[in-house]
């Protein structure tokens, strides 16, 4: 999945929904939903972050 | 809201302080051994309702407390918790305990080695009572066993659910809980107790069933900022087992308030007032009003556009982090799992590697950017919750706490009064990494201005 361009959560969402049917199944999908929703929304809130080229990971 | 009242000299055993009893018992007035039954009558008496200890062995304990008083009465001290009830949250291991978690997934019949927490308390003579609940596995997405002391329709706050209510019901005199967003200091607030999480490394988490590495704090709950400050010289520090402590020795055990000159408190205003009920911002404004009586420069302080990520990027990484943390036991049998744990181990295995390290790079500028606040204040002052304990299985919002956590920034919590239903209403302050000796002295003042809460009305 792309970070940059930035996604919008509908992009993040399909990509996601894609990855767990091929990991989980897709009788999963449903359970899954509403934490590849929130999980889909911060993806799209992080990706139009832009940050300097040097500034690091942080790990405490 | 109801004020907190001014501390008074604690008459019954299970009403003393930690530092209180610690004298006593160095003073020859009080017995490990007396010390000991008052808390396991205390136990029998309320631990039925509040449902906060997971394990206790009442014989072994009478046994050591025997070993404790003797040791004290030849006039040796094995440090400065001799004879002092502790617990710890049922995600430490200690010896001769199982450590369930809360979890099916969990054997009850394994028993490990002492975690650095644990033995750090034998070491300093502490008597650990017994195990405290959680949430399974320290999410608060499930639901606690434990219930509140001060009203048992409402909620202790989790993940540290036990650890928050049993020293709120004079259970214990001091507890160790754990926060990954808001699991300590929340239960702490709900419980009108104190909290202090640390800076980041400052206290291992060698021994601690992981929930989320990189956010996991060890966390302290007693009923005074001393009591915080004592159990933090004792369990804090580096310690080879755990790579991410930080190389820096704890700090001392006294917090000499009394020359510590009034803070400057930065109040968040501007962050919280969107979020906190208006009885909880009045809390705030009314303590404010008292600290400016008492000599303290408080101010507003505006927040930087990035620290509105911050819990964004909590979301992100916990999700990833959690999910590797249970992969095995996962992939023995997902259905051991709560509902609610199953969906998110599961669906965290889908976050993106550059996503995850993308937001790490975020939470650093989140960091960075927050330093500058404290140009202008020694502390940050905000509610610890949006209000008092909620009613029922809801463990309540971490909204006010999960973007510190995430920073790896102190954390104190102390008591601000009682709700108009009777429920404890918790003050957060907040100051830069590694100024945890001084956030605990002036959250000490602080809490000095303000008095501490009576017991809660459990009897």
């Amino acid at each position: 999945m792309r970070l940059h361009p930035a996604v919008t959560k509908e992009e993040a969402t399909e990509w996601l929904t894609t990855q767990a049917k091929a990991s989980w199944g897709e009788e999963r999908l449903p359970e899954l939903q509403e934490n590849i929703d929130a999980i889909a929304e911060a993806m799209a809130i992080i990706s139009a972050v832009e940050l300097p080229d040097d500034l690091e990971p942080l790990f405490p | 809201m109801t004020s907190t009242v001014p501390a008074e000299p604690a008459t019954a055993l299970t009403e003393l302080t930690v530092s209180e009893a610690s004298a006593q018992i160095r003073a020859g007035s009080l017995s490990c051994s007396a010390l000991l039954e008052a808390h396991l009558e205390r136990i029998d008496a309320v631990d039925g309702r509040v449902k906060a200890f997971v394990y206790i062995d009442r014989d072994a304990l009478r046994k050591e407390a025997a070993l404790l008083d003797a040791e004290a009465a030849a006039g040796k001290f094995r440090g400065p918790l001799h004879g002092v009830t502790v617990g710890l949250k049922d995600v430490f291991h200690v010896s001769g305990m199982p450590t369930l978690a809360q979890s099916k997934a969990s054997d009850p019949k394994l028993r490990e080695q002492d975690s650095t927490i644990a033995a750090r308390f034998r070491a300093a003579g502490a008597l650990i009572l017994g195990k405290l609940e959680t949430t399974e596995f320290a999410a608060s997405l499930s639901q606690p066993i434990t219930r509140n002391p001060w009203n048992l329709e409402h909620n202790p706050g989790g993940s540290s659910s036990g650890s928050g209510a049993a020293v709120g019901a004079r259970m214990v005199m001091a507890a160790i809980g754990t926060q990954t967003g808001g699991s300590n200091n929340r239960p702490a607030a709900y419980n009108g107790v104190s909290g202090f999480i640390a800076s980041y490394g400052r206290i291992s988490r060698s021994g601690l069933h992981a929930n989320s590495w990189s956010y996991d704090h060890p966390g302290i709950i007693a009923r005074s900022v001393e009591d915080l400050a004592l159990c933090f010289s004792v369990i804090g520090g580096p310690d080879e087992a755990d790579t991410t402590t930080i190389p820096t020795q704890a700090p001392p055990a006294e917090l000499n308030s009394a020359g510590v000159r009034a803070p400057r408190i930065g109040v968040f205003r501007e962050f919280y007032e969107p979020l906190a009920e208006p009885e909880m911002t009045a809390c705030v404004d009314a303590a404010a009003a008292k600290f400016v009586t008492a000599g303290a420069e408080v101010h507003d302080v505006a927040m930087p556009a990035s620290f509105a990520l911050a819990s964004t990027v909590s979301r992100l990484i916990g999700a990833a982090e959690k999910s590797v943390v249970h992969a095995g036991r996962m992939a023995a049998g997902p259905d051991r799992f709560g509902d609610n744990v199953r969906r998110s181990n599961l669906a965290g295995t889908l976050v993106p590697a550059t996503y995850y390290l993308h937001a790490q790079r975020i939470r650093r500028k989140v960091v960075d950017d927050m330093k500058a606040l404290f140009d202008t204040c020694d502390l940050i002052l905000l509610p610890t919750a949006p209000g008092p304990a909620p009613k029922g299985d809801y463990t309540g919002d971490p909204v006010f706490l999960t973007p510190w956590t995430v920073m790896g920034y102190p954390g104190v919590n102390i008591p601000g009064g009682l709700s108009s239903d009777g429920l404890p209403l918790g003050l957060q302050m907040v100051a830069p990494p590694m100024s945890d000796y001084e956030l605990l002295q002036n959250a000490a003042w602080c809490q000095s201005v303000l008095g501490v809460l009576p017991p809660p009305p459990l009897n």
